[in-house]
């Protein structure tokens, strides 16, 4: 049994779906929601607040007393000189410091080598909230200036093209309020490979019918869900999700996986752009940034060491995997965090961790992107008075950027308080 | 007594849902009939309990399903409903995560907690999960210490646990300095790591006992040696003891702040997502006038007329231990449960395992997707009659059945309210399939609940 899964998403009657024959087809599903020709973007959220200066790591004192103050801020938590020699990436781009990324992220620093990686220093907003769930939400929704408002920035993008069509995909179930959207639907999924329905296609094809009912309110919405998650059980687990040679081969649950599934997504569409899944917008979060205790400075199998490492890993994995199906040049993937980390550690010994700070990092990955270092890093100098570092960079120039270059949109029409003055981190197509 | 105090079979099972976890059928025809104060009073009327969860040995597997199966039994069970309903509430409101705390003995002693004073004192309940061992664990209470002061706590418990991080006319409740104050003030506690039983207590040597200033620009604000307890378990007088200093916060209105921001939680918990103005200054009034006794705040609120009202009836998603509570309660599904919790888990609410320290999202995000599909999977499994998940569903089929009285059998037995299109729909697909021949046994009636379950209308209470 097939059915026309964008008359079934409408709303049509069920039974004018079921009796549509086998049309899977959706040639034009790559619409302007995706952005300019056929650009995706991946989110990957560091849930928690992740630690800019360990993260990159200062060097010397070029321009500023960075490093000296560094590891006098950070006792039991500096990274040390010797492990970095290999990890170099260009200096400061304001004060001329040398900086290298933390040891364990040799991945990302052959990319980084490669230009592929840019590196957005300082990043956040003013005034911005130490709360996790305040400060995430002035992220999701791209705007400081409220705290109730349920769309994300990328959920608005969809709303200016709706089509009735999910083309968001969060991995790990929830739908991230990145997507929180007025008109576009986005998809929660655990795994792709396991989201089938089980039991006979009479039962499911009264499910179908079921749901295609008309109703109220949260019912609607609620029948709604049921509609698109019936038909991407249909669409998901004949997607190839493994045996084709992703270097995530063997990841068998979390980011890993979902990272895999993403480049099975975009193989499959591909390779079949008559069938193609219609998503342009994936997000991944991990969890785990939070390190207020126990982060660790070297040891890769535990705190924020083994973070990066397993983040190094994927992305450097996901980035083969788009090298081998030819779908670098259309993806970039966005890295981002609440916020960053106090300059000083708050304990000492192997308790030694770091409570929430402002300044943190973004950096974003592909073949569009500018690689190098950008903003600046706060200078370590001059701490505020609750020891926190400097925002030196808005992170909606970023969003700016990526909406206007990327996505081939209108910041202005996404962000309010638009135009941002744009970060150069997209290279024309 | 007026008509409308007395509970109808609507009214039943809405307070059996919201304040329970649902009812069988014969369960609930017990609370027909009664007032809405007999049947409240009937849900408070339970022992506080010390229960925490199975023999240390079973917790010592690394396995976390033993002891979510053995709370949702607890659950299941008629004689505790509301007892547990507010022990999952206050797990989600003091959350700890099994991946960051690692000891299950913790974690069950924590649960005891919420059962022990769950429904007594806010004040205790504060003051016994600011000193308890997993939360010192989780968010690092127990590494905070004179010379080394960590935010972590000190932050969600104002922020998370107490009074919200602003309040309704969008004025800060609190400023960082606040945090690091609190802070200094909660150093100290500790606990002897090579004992299994709780051992917490108040170490002088890691106690910041320097001048605090809590509050500081308020007038409710207090300052000196600001702490908790001493160091032989007594508690700092009201002047100096900064969970009382909580409890005295008033928002730039002169109210109550932390009466008001548990008030909107419990509402949106046990009945709508929104409360109005009015409602919040009436229940957060009886909550003070209690001196913050939980169950008396319960009572006002499950007594509300609102709580009663049309706006409040399947106005909310059901989290998924309610969708498989109800499910398996009203269908009278027995066996070992096995696979229970691991199905939970799947729709999104791993026990002990919540997403962070703000717990769990309620509402839409519970039918996420893959969310949804784990529910109708869940469906599935019930309906398949296969034994080994440990869910024994028995479908009875009287002689004279039809596919009308199955149907309107199942969705009273199911407390579901559809439209007579679904319903109509759901008749014409038993009829089908050749009714009454064994492969019409086999799948085609077992289908009929999974359909039922997979509704909308059964996702919402």
């Amino acid at each position: 049994m097939r059915i026309t899964r964008r008359g079934f998403l409408k709303g049509a009657t069920a039974s004018a779906v079921l009796s549509g024959a086998h049309v899977l087809g959706l040639a034009s599903r790559a619409s302007a929601a995706e952005g300019a020709s056929g650009a995706v973007l991946v989110l990957v959220n560091l849930a928690g607040g992740n630690d800019l200066l360990n993260t990159v790591v200062p060097l010397d004192d070029v321009g500023a007393p960075q490093r000296t103050r560094y590891q006098q801020l950070r006792p039991d938590l500096a990274v040390p000189l010797s492990s970095l020699g290999a990890m170099t990436v260009d200096d400061d781009p304001v004060l001329g410091t040398g900086l290298a990324l933390h040891p364990s992220l040799t991945g990302l620093k052959q990319l980084y080598g490669e230009g592929r990686v840019a590196l957005v220093l300082g990043a956040g907003i003013a005034g911005g909230s130490l709360s996790h769930f305040e400060a995430e939400k002035v992220w999701f929704f791209g705007r400081p200036d409220v705290l109730t408002d349920d769309s994300g920035w990328v959920g608005r993008q969809l709303d200016l093209v709706p089509d009735g069509l999910p083309h968001a995909v969060s991995f790990g179930g929830v739908v991230s309020p990145v997507f929180g959207s007025h008109l576009a639907d986005a998809l929660g999924v655990g795994s792709i490979a396991s989201f089938g329905v089980s039991g006979p296609p009479a039962r499911t094809a009264a499910l179908h019918d079921l749901l295609a009912e008309a109703r109220n309110g949260l019912f609607e919405r609620v029948a709604r869900s049921g509609r698109i998650l019936i038909d991407q059980a249909e669409f998901l687990p004949s997607v190839a999700s493994t045996g084709w040679g992703s270097s995530l081969e063997a990841e068998e649950s979390g980011p890993g996986r979902a990272l895999r599934e993403i480049a099975s997504l975009l193989r499959h569409d591909l390779l079949h752009p008559g069938a193609a899944s219609g998503f342009g917008f994936y997000h991944v979060r991990i969890a785990g940034y939070d390190t207020h205790s126990r982060q660790g400075v070297l040891d890769t199998t535990r705190g924020h060491p083994q973070l990066l490492f397993d983040l190094s890993r994927w992305l450097h994995g996901f980035q083969q995997d788009l090298d081998a199906i030819g779908a670098a040049d259309r993806v970039v993937t966005l890295v981002y965090s609440e916020f960053g980390r106090r300059a000083a550690q708050n304990a000492s010994g192997s308790d030694a961790g770091t409570d929430h700070g402002t300044g943190g990092l973004m950096l974003l990955l592909g073949d569009r992107v500018v690689g190098g270092v950008h903003g600046a890093m706060p200078r370590l100098d001059q701490l505020d008075a609750g020891g926190n570092l400097a925002v030196t960079t808005d992170f909606r120039r970023v969003y700016a950027a990526l909406i206007d270059d990327f996505l081939g949109g209108d910041q202005t029409a996404v962000l309010p308080g638009a135009p941002f003055a744009k970060l150069p981190l997209i290279q024309p197509a | 007594l007026p008509a409308s105090d007395i509970l109808d079979e609507r009214d039943a099972m809405h307070l059996l849902r919201r304040a329970g976890f649902g009812a069988s059928p014969r369960e609930r025809a017990r609370f027909v009939g009664l007032s809405r104060a007999e049947a409240v009073d009937a849900l408070l009327a339970v022992k506080p309990s010390a229960a925490r969860g199975p023999a240390s040995s079973v917790l010592d597997t690394r396995s976390l399903r033993r002891l979510q199966l053995w709370w949702l039994r607890r659950m299941l069970s008629p004689r505790y409903r509301l007892q547990e309903k507010m022990a999952l509430f206050w797990h989600d409101h003091f959350p700890s995560e099994a991946g960051v705390v690692g000891d299950q003995g913790a974690l069950a002693e924590q649960n005891a907690l919420f059962r022990l004073h769950g429904l007594g004192s806010f004040r205790t309940l504060v003051h016994q999960v600011t000193r308890n061992r997993a939360m010192l664990d989780y968010l690092d209470g127990v590494r905070s210490r004179v010379d080394e002061i960590n935010e972590n706590y000190a932050r969600e418990l104002m922020e998370l646990f107490t009074l919200g991080p602003r309040d309704e006319d969008g004025f800060d409740n609190y400023t960082q300095q606040d945090v690091v104050e609190l802070a200094r003030a909660l150093t100290g506690f500790t606990y002897d790591r090579s004992l299994k039983k709780s051992s917490v207590y108040l170490d002088p040597l890691r106690f910041d006992a320097g001048t605090k200033q809590l509050f500081a620009s308020r007038p409710f604000g207090v300052s000196g040696v600001l702490g908790v307890e001493h160091e032989d378990g007594t508690p700092f007088p009201p002047e100096t003891n900064v969970l009382d200093a909580l409890f005295a916060h008033r928002d730039t209105q002169g109210r109550p702040t932390l009466a008001r921001f548990l008030v909107r939680k419990l509402w949106a918990w046990f009945a709508t997502p929104e409360a109005g103005e009015a409602l919040v200054d009436e229940l957060s009034a009886a909550f003070v006038a209690s001196d913050y006794e939980i169950a008396a705040l319960l009572r006002a609120l499950l007594l509300h007329d609102a709580f009663y009202g049309e706006e409040a009836r399947r106005s909310t998603t059901k989290n998924p231990v309610e969708f498989a509570t109800q499910a398996l309660l009203a269908l009278g599904v027995k066996g070992s449960l096995k696979e229970l919790a691991d199905r939970i888990a799947r729709m999104g609410m791993d026990l002990f395992a919540p997403p962070g320290v703000e717990g769990w999202q309620h509402g839409s995000a519970w039918l996420a997707t893959s969310r949804y599909l784990a529910r109708i999977e869940f469906a599935h499994l019930l309906a398949s009659g296969w034994s080994k998940s440990g869910f024994k569903l028995k479908l009875k089929l009287p002689v004279d059945a039809t596919p009308v009285s199955l149907v309107d059998g199942a969705l009273a037995q199911l407390d579901l309210e559809v439209s007579d299109a679904t319903r109509e729909r759901l008749i014409a697909y038993l009829a089908d399939g050749g009714f009454g021949s064994e492969s019409w046994l086999q799948t085609r009636y077992p289908g009929l609940f999974v359909l039922l379950l997979g509704l909308p209308e059964f996702q919402v209470h």
